[in-house]
């Protein structure tokens, strides 16, 4: 009897442990931006004309490693019927296989780098970092009011000949077009 | 039973016009039912739509904002349901189960019923049309959505048009009545001329009397049936005439004629201050004759006398038969008792001449009495009874007389004419 009472309060605490951690807003901030980068890769349209290599669809990550695991969780994911692929890239000559690439760097020359090897090339680029906002990501993420904001660049964007949705742009903090 | 009664008491024109008004009110159910039904259908299955076009639209529009967990984004788009009167409410759910964004009507918060159990449905009930679509970002599931109708305008759409058709059930039933009271008056109305004459021929026994209506339907053949009835009771109340007022022996007027007539001739002696008279004949031995030779012969003799007593009288005095061997002759506007005395002189001189009846000469012979009005009496029975007197008073004095009543007669005196 005493045992099945037992059984009961572990089950009735797991629940309830489980149900709070499932209501919990607090959603930890990488997290959160990981999520983010999905959706910016389901709402953009690439241009057809990709090199046939790339058959997973290559999620990049550039510069410090803040994510862990939660950027891993993607691998797998579908984007447009190609499987993600996270990638950490040291070199900045690897991002062309990118097709959307977070810019973690803080370092001002290697930022630079990559915005050379890049060029026009359709690269989605998403930052946080100020320092590389310098280099013209086309997407930047910044807190705001206990969530996540971003802005849009549509001028860079377009030169990379990359289609935002409309609804991205709908919910984006700041749309900046040339 | 009480309501057949009461409809066969009502006139024909208010049985015709009711019956086309049942008949057009029957016609017009069914059609009214089956367009409310059609209407109530299209308009529902209208409304349905409608709800599931407005949730198409708001998933579109909401996946996004529910990816990148943007709440006011959210918020704003189901707030354009505002556009739409009939969405009572709408909810963002998350793919967690929990309340994310919330639109409602009339404020407030959102019934938690609506996310009780999330699938792709539609649930239609008498209040209410819920539709519940999860939400996608591309193939990516990020929540639901459930919008809340309810079906005001639905309900206030079919009361205008259960109204409609009411007013234009009653329009049309007016309509009708209308034209059936102008047409129906082409039946009715020889019905009532017809009724009409029917009371005018009972009232004032004229059976001369015609309808006029000319048609070829069976009103028409009613009134030619009841010309052609009025016609033979016509005839018929001639030949009645006939044989109430004819001797069928003698060809003369019978009692009954005479009666009339001397009535009338009392009347207008007495209206016109004019001499009529009256003269009672009676056969003498006739009994004898017809005992002797038989009814036949009698019948005979009667012909006989009746001819001659018509040639005795003037053309526009009537002679009556008005007993086995009685006669009656009623004479007006006389000018003196003298010439009536003449007349009967005449009368009694030709009946005392001989008959031929199958060879045997036969004497018969009359005795004649008169009476005079206003001379004698001023009523017609006290007429007949003087000349009664009278006329017994001839035969007492010996038959083959004549005698003018005089009031002495009755106290017992005698006197020859």
């Amino acid at each position: 009897m005493m045992r099945r009472i037992l059984l009961w309060l572990i089950v009735a605490l797991n629940l309830g442990l489980s149900a709070h951690a499932q209501t919990s807003q607090a959603v930890p901030e990488y997290t959160m931006k990981a999520a983010y980068l999905y959706n910016f890769a389901l709402l953009t349209t690439w241009p057809v004309a990709l090199p046939a290599s790339a058959s997973a669809f290559n999620l990049c990550l550039y510069g410090q490693d803040e994510f862990g695991p939660a950027l891993d969780v993607l691998n797998g994911k579908e984007v447009n019927g190609q499987k993600v692929q996270v990638l950490r890239i040291e070199r900045a000559e690897d991002a062309l296989q990118c097709r959307l690439i977070f810019i973690s760097e803080t370092d001002a020359s290697r930022v630079v780098r990559l915005a050379n090897v890049l060029g026009r090339a359709p690269v989605l680029t998403v930052t946080d970092d100020f320092q590389a906002r310098s280099i013209n990501a086309m997407i930047n993420l910044a807190p705001e009011n206990h969530r996540l904001s971003f802005e849009v660049n549509t001028g860079v964007t377009k030169l990379a000949n990359l289609q935002l949705s409309s609804k991205l742009l709908r919910l984006a903090a700041r749309v900046i077009s040339p | 039973m009480k309501l057949r009664n009461w409809f066969h008491n009502q006139p024909i024109q208010r049985k015709l016009s009711g019956i086309s008004t049942l008949v057009t009110l029957v016609a017009l159910l069914p059609i009214a039912s089956v367009l409310l039904g059609y209407e109530y259908r299209a308009a529902h299955q209208a409304a349905v739509h409608e709800v599931k076009v407005l949730a198409d639209i708001i998933r579109d529009n909401s996946a996004a904002t529910l990816a990148f967990q943007d709440q006011p984004s959210a918020t704003e788009v189901l707030e354009t349901l505002r556009a739409s009167p009939n969405i009572a409410q709408a909810v963002l759910i998350l793919t967690d189960g929990s309340l994310y964004a919330q639109y409602v009507q009339n404020g407030g918060a959102a019934d938690p019923k609506l996310w009780n159990q999330l699938s792709d449905s539609e649930t239609v009930s008498w209040k209410s049309i819920r539709v519940a679509r999860s939400v996608h970002l591309k193939a990516m599931k990020v929540g639901w959505l459930v919008i809340d109708s309810h079906l005001d305008a639905f309900y206030a759409r079919i009361q205008l048009y259960a109204l409609v058709i009411f007013l234009s059930i009653m329009v049309g039933l007016g309509l009708a009545r209308y034209l059936s009271l102008r047409l129906i008056t082409s039946i009715t109305d020889p019905l009532s001329l017809l009724v009409t004459l029917t009371h005018d021929v009972a009232e004032q026994k004229n059976y001369t009397l015609r309808n006029t209506i000319e048609r070829k339907d069976e009103i028409g053949d009613l009134s030619q049936a009841f010309n052609n009835m009025l016609s033979h009771i016509h005839a018929r109340d001639a030949q009645l005439n006939q044989l109430a007022y004819y001797d069928n022996v003698t060809g003369l007027t019978n009692r009954h004629y005479f009666k009339e007539r001397a009535e009338q001739a009392v009347g207008n002696a007495l209206r016109y201050c004019r001499c009529s008279c009256l003269m009672f004949i009676d056969l003498d031995r006739f009994k004898a004759v017809n005992d002797t030779f038989g009814h036949d012969i009698g019948d005979e003799l009667l012909r006989a006398v009746a001819q001659r007593l018509t040639q005795t009288l003037r053309n526009n005095d009537v002679v009556c038969r008005i007993g086995g061997d009685e006669f009656a002759v009623v004479l007006e506007n006389v000018a003196s008792l003298d010439d009536v005395g003449l007349l009967a002189q005449k009368m009694v001189h030709a009946l005392a001449q001989s008959f031929l009846l199958l060879d045997h000469e036969v004497f018969i012979g009359a005795s004649i009495g008169i009476s005079a009005c206003p001379d004698h009496a001023a009523s017609m029975n006290d007429l007949l009874r003087c000349a009664d007197i009278a006329m017994y008073q001839a035969k007492a004095l010996g038959r083959g007389q004549f005698c003018i009543y005089s009031p002495h007669l009755e106290a017992g005196s005698h006197r020859g004419g």
